[in-house]
């Protein structure tokens, strides 16, 4: 995440779709780290992943960066993030962390990537925030990450599950050298030759 | 002409046409379709929607198309979905427009029309094949693709390569001789599908020639790989 994509994210001072929000705290938070886990999930089965940004309190509605003290901080390491993801997806989740300084506080940032082959499930439940066997999934129409709430979103899953199922088949096509319609090309970089714009 | 095109048009921009090879008037037979095929389809780029598709704002609407007009710091972005199956996108250039940021003012000598950033353009091309890609899937589709794109106003300008990248390709500098990049295309939904990454390194490839320099396709391949490290 570009310093630039941060400083647009926290003065949003609201969730989007791609992009949630966790209170400060340390990694020793079982329930934080809960929470973080279940909007790591969501992420994963969201087309392009997506981003939690740990050190942002919600007051009622209003979101409050105050960022994590030093020694909150020092314990996300992604070793142990990891780990705690870990313990709960199925299959995996591919993320990177980092930490972003903004007007002097600081912030851990996950960055998820969208699932490679089949959704993640959740494996193992923890109190009222994680359900075992549960898919999260964060829905278009509202910023949040719960269980597939329609059967629409339920849907938007299988199909990308599916699309990314064809695409390695015709990548795989390809590779084994087996006849596919060739594209036409006309890269015209001549000024004379160019066409109006047609709007 | 609305303000907003006027105003992207004023500087470098992106004009970006992808629909499907046949024209059929009604492709799409219920308008109210084409959003929730762009909510299904979009790509994100520096975590932002491409096409831009607003915070919950109704699209505007005409007899046969949806669009939206975006115009907040460094993005300038004006779009139509036609009921044909045909996305127009402009798109002004974000590195014209930092005068606007005022969450990520630009450095004092900064001008715009200066210059373009590298791994932005990796970024950009892959996020429109991406884009077409994820449009062969649905209803907008007839089995071929055509997609244009042309980058303006860039006579002068420089290509903008990274620190990041300095030790590896960067021999500049690098300036581009010519008003204008164009490039059509029709491709088949098997090969868009199946090829989408490497068709967009292609023609960054020869944007970039457009400027004299001679890409690495495993540096362009580590650029899309993994956006975060090259990001600007």
């Amino acid at each position: 995440m570009t310093d630039e994509e941060f400083a647009n994210a926290m003065a949003l001072r609201h969730e989007i779709s791609g992009i949630e929000f966790k209170e400060p705290g340390p990694l020793s938070n079982n329930r934080l780290i809960a929470q973080v886990v279940k909007a790591a999930l969501g992420m994963s089965n969201r087309r392009g992943g997506g981003k939690v940004i740990i050190g942002v309190s919600d007051r009622g509605g209003n979101l409050d960066p105050v960022g994590l003290t030093d020694n909150d901080r020092r314990t996300w390491t992604y070793d142990a993030v990891s780990d705690q993801i870990a313990r709960y997806a199925d299959p995996g989740v591919t993320f990177e962390l980092e930490i972003k300084e903004h007007y002097g506080s600081n912030y851990v940032v996950l960055e998820v990537e969208e699932f490679s082959d089949i959704p993640v499930l959740c494996k193992r439940s923890f109190g009222d925030v994680l359900r075992d066997g549960a898919c999260y999934v964060r829905p278009r129409r509202k910023p949040e990450t719960s269980e597939i709430p329609t059967q629409a979103d339920m849907r938007d899953l299988l199909n990308l599950a599916i699309e990314k199922g064809i695409r390695q088949f015709l990548s795989m096509v390809q590779r084994a050298g087996l006849p596919v319609p060739q594209t036409v090309i006309d890269a015209d970089t001549d000024p004379d030759n160019q066409p109006g714009d047609s709007r | 002409m609305s303000e907003l095109l006027e105003k992207i048009r004023s500087r470098g921009y992106w004009r970006v046409v992808i629909r499907p090879h046949t024209f059929v008037d009604k492709l799409i037979t219920d308008r109210s379709e084409l959003l929730h095929i762009l909510e299904k389809t979009y790509v994100e780029v520096y975590s932002w929607e491409f096409p831009y598709l607003g915070s919950g704002a109704p699209p505007q609407c005409g007899k046969d198309w949806i669009g939206h007009e975006c115009d907040w710091g460094r993005h300038l972005e004006l779009w139509r979905f036609f009921q044909s199956g045909q996305l127009v996108v402009l798109k002004g250039m974000r590195e014209d427009w930092w005068d606007q940021s005022e969450l990520w003012p630009p450095p004092d000598d900064w001008k715009h029309g200066q210059f373009i950033e590298m791994a932005d353009i990796v970024h950009q091309f892959t996020a429109i094949f991406e884009l077409a890609a994820r449009l062969a899937f649905t209803k907008a589709s007839t089995g071929q693709t055509h997609l244009e794109i042309n980058v303006r106003g860039l006579k002068g300008r420089g290509l903008n390569i990274s620190d990041k990248l300095m030790d590896s390709s960067y021999f500049g500098p690098f300036k581009a001789s010519l008003d204008e990049f164009t490039c059509k295309v029709d491709v088949s939904h098997i090969e868009l599908i199946a090829d989408t990454k490497d068709l967009a390194l292609n023609y960054s490839v020869a944007l970039f020639q457009h400027f004299g320099w001679e890409a690495y396709m495993d540096l362009l391949r580590d650029i899309q790989a993994y956006p975060r490290r090259y990001a600007v």
